[in-house]
C-alpha cells in the first residue's frame, strides 16, 4: 500500500501572497464602502414638491405615496412599512396673526380626543427654530391606531406624533409627523431632512 | 515413484495508491442531493398531495430542516474525514468560526446597518442586482474569506480541493446561520423553510467554494495577484443576482388574474444555479491541478 504524499506549500508566505491577501482586504472595504453609500443615496433620495397656491416647496422621501385629496395641503405616507405607515402632513388654516399658538394646540388636542383612541399630549409649547429662523412651537403627543390593516387581525399600536405650529401670512401652518412609536427614533431623522427642506 | 510438489506461483502484488485524502466532491453532491430530495418531497408533500400540518408543529418541523444541513455536512464530510489517512482537521473550527461571524458580525450588520430589507426591494432589477452585491454578497464573502484566511489557508491547505473542503465548511457554517434566522421567531409553512433552507445551503456552498478556489490557488499555485479580489467580486456578484432573481421567480406576480407564490421555481433555479456553477468550479480545479501536474513533470524533464 503507498499512500500518496503531495507536498504541502512553503509555511512562509511570499510577498505577493502579501499582497494578494491586502487586495482583497482593501477591495472589500471599498466595495463596502460603495454599499453604504448605495444604501444612502437609496434611502435619503426625494422628490420635490411645489405648491404654489399655497406657497410651499419640499422635498419628500421618495417612493413615499403623496395625496394633496384630504383637508391638508399635503401628505405622504411610507406605504411600504408594516403596521403604522409613517406619515408627514401639512395642514394650513386661517388665524389671526395675535392668535397663540397654545389656542390652536389645545384645539388640536379637543378635536383629536374625539376621533383618536386613547389620544394623550406629551408635550406642549416647546420653541422650535426653522432653518430660514422662522420661529415655531412643538407639540408632542401619541395616540392608538386601530386600523393599521383592515384584512390583518391586529392589536392597537401605539403611534407617537409631532406637530410644528407657525403662523405666517395669516395662516397657521402644522406640520405633522406621525410613526410607529416603536420606529420613532429610526425615522425622525427622515422628518428632520423634510423639515430642512421645506421652503414657505 | 516421484511425487510432485506444486510450487504454488504467487502473482506479484501490486500495490494500491491510496488517495489519502476523502472524496470532497462527491460528499458535496450527496448532501446536496439529499437536501434537494428532502425540499422537494416537502414541497410535494404539502402543495400537490395536500396534506395538511398543524401550525403549531411548524416550528418542529422548521427546526429539523434548518439542523439537516448541518448534521448532512457532520456526517459526510467532518466524520467522514475522520477515517481517512490524511483529515483536514480544521473543518469544524472553520464552519463555527463562520457560524459566530455570521450572527455576531454578518446578520447586524446586514439588517442593522445596510437595512437592505428598507429600500432594495423597491429598487429596479439592476440596482437590486448591484444593491444586493455591494451589500449581501461583500459581507458575506468578506466574513468567509476571512474565517478561512486565518482559520486554515496558511498550514493547512495541502491540496486544491481542501480549498473545496474549507469552502464548503465556512459556506454550511454562514448558511446554517442565515436559516436560523429564516425560521425564527416567525416559523414560516415547511414548504416555504424548505425552499429557503436549500437556497440558502446551495448559494454559500458555492460562493464558499469559489472563496476556496482562490485560496488555494493562492497558496499552491502562482496565480495573478488579483484571483482573491476575483473570487471575492464574482462570490458577491452571484450573491446579487442569486437573491433577486429567485425572489422574482418565487413571488407572487402583480395581476388582474389568481396569483400564487411559485417555490418550486425557486428550488429548481437553485439547484441550476448549484449544479452549473459547481461544475464550472470543478473544472476550474481539475484545470489547476493539470497545470500544475504538468509543470511539475516539465521540471522533473
Amino acid at each position: 500500500m503507498t499512500i500518496i504524499a503531495i507536498k504541502a506549500g512553503a509555511a512562509e508566505l511570499n510577498a505577493k501572497q502579501r499582497w494578494a491577501n491586502t487586495l482583497a482586504f482593501l477591495f472589500s472595504a471599498l466595495a463596502f464602502i460603495i454599499g453604504i453609500n448605495l444604501r444612502d443615496s437609496a434611502l435619503n433620495a426625494t422628490w420635490v414638491y411645489t405648491n404654489t397656491e399655497a406657497g410651499i416647496r419640499v422635498e419628500y422621501p421618495q417612493n413615499w405615496l403623496i395625496d394633496t385629496e384630504g383637508d391638508y395641503v399635503f401628505q405622504v405616507r411610507d406605504v411600504s412599512q408594516t403596521g403604522y405607515p409613517t406619515t408627514i402632513q401639512i395642514s394650513a388654516s386661517p388665524v389671526s396673526l395675535d392668535t397663540p399658538p397654545r389656542y390652536i394646540f389645545d384645539a388640536l388636542t379637543l378635536n383629536r380626543s374625539q376621533t383618536l383612541a386613547s389620544y394623550s399630549v406629551l408635550s406642549s409649547g416647546l420653541p422650535f427654530v426653522f432653518p430660514d429662523e422662522t420661529q415655531a412651537t412643538i407639540m408632542n403627543y401619541a395616540f392608538a391606531a386601530t386600523y393599521a390593516n383592515p384584512f390583518v387581525e391586529s392589536v392597537p399600536i401605539v403611534v407617537r406624533g409631532q406637530d410644528i405650529l407657525t403662523i405666517k401670512r395669516g395662516q397657521a401652518i402644522i406640520i405633522t409627523f406621525l410613526t410607529d412609536s416603536l420606529s420613532y427614533d429610526l425615522t425622525y431623522p427622515i422628518f428632520e431632512r423634510f423639515i430642512n427642506s421645506l421652503e414657505f | 515413484m516421484t511425487t510432485f510438489n506444486p510450487q504454488l506461483l504467487t502473482p506479484p502484488q501490486q500495490e494500491e495508491e491510496v488517495y489519502p485524502y476523502r472524496r470532497v466532491w462527491s460528499s458535496i453532491g450527496i448532501e446536496s442531493l439529499i437536501l434537494f430530495t428532502v425540499t422537494l418531497l416537502v414541497f410535494v408533500f404539502i402543495n400537490l398531495l395536500k396534506i395538511p400540518i398543524p401550525n403549531r408543529i411548524y416550528g418542529i418541523i422548521d427546526s429539523g430542516l434548518a439542523l439537516l444541513p448541518v448534521v448532512l455536512w457532520l456526517y459526510f464530510s467532518w466524520w467522514r474525514e475522520r477515517a481517512v489517512p490524511q483529515p483536514r482537521v480544521r473543518l469544524l473550527t472553520v464552519a463555527i468560526i463562520s457560524a459566530l461571524a455570521a450572527n455576531a458580525i454578518g446578520v447586524p450588520l446586514i439588517n442593522n446597518l445596510l437595512q437592505v430589507d428598507r429600500w432594495l426591494p423597491l429598487s429596479s432589477a439592476v440596482n437590486r442586482i448591484i444593491g444586493y452585491a455591494f451589500t449581501v454578497g461583500i459581507v458575506q464573502q468578506f466574513i468567509q474569506y476571512s474565517v478561512i484566511r486565518y482559520a486554515a489557508w496558511s498550514d493547512h491547505l495541502r491540496v486544491r480541493l481542501d480549498g473545496v473542503a474549507y469552502g464548503a465548511a465556512a459556506g454550511i457554517g454562514y448558511a446554517s446561520i442565515l436559516n436560523l434566522h429564516a425560521i425564527f421567531p416567525d416559523a414560516p409553512a415547511p414548504d416555504v423553510a424548505a425552499a429557503r433552507i436549500f437556497a440558502n445551503v446551495t448559494l454559500y456552498f458555492l460562493t464558499g467554494i469559489l472563496l476556496g478556489y482562490g485560496l488555494s490557488e493562492l497558496r499552491l499555485g502562482s496565480p495573478s495577484l488579483l484571483l482573491p479580489v476575483f473570487t471575492i467580486a464574482l462570490g458577491a456578484l452571484i450573491t446579487g443576482i442569486a437573491i433577486p432573481l429567485r425572489a422574482g421567480l418565487v413571488n407572487a406576480s402583480l395581476n388582474l388574474g389568481v396569483s400564487a407564490p411559485r417555490p418550486i421555481l425557486g428550488i429548481i433555479f437553485s439547484a441550476l444555479l448549484f449544479v452549473v456553477t459547481a461544475f464550472a468550479l470543478s473544472f476550474f480545479y481539475d484545470n489547476a491541478e493539470r497545470q500544475a501536474h504538468e509543470l511539475a513533470d516539465n521540471r522533473e524533464e
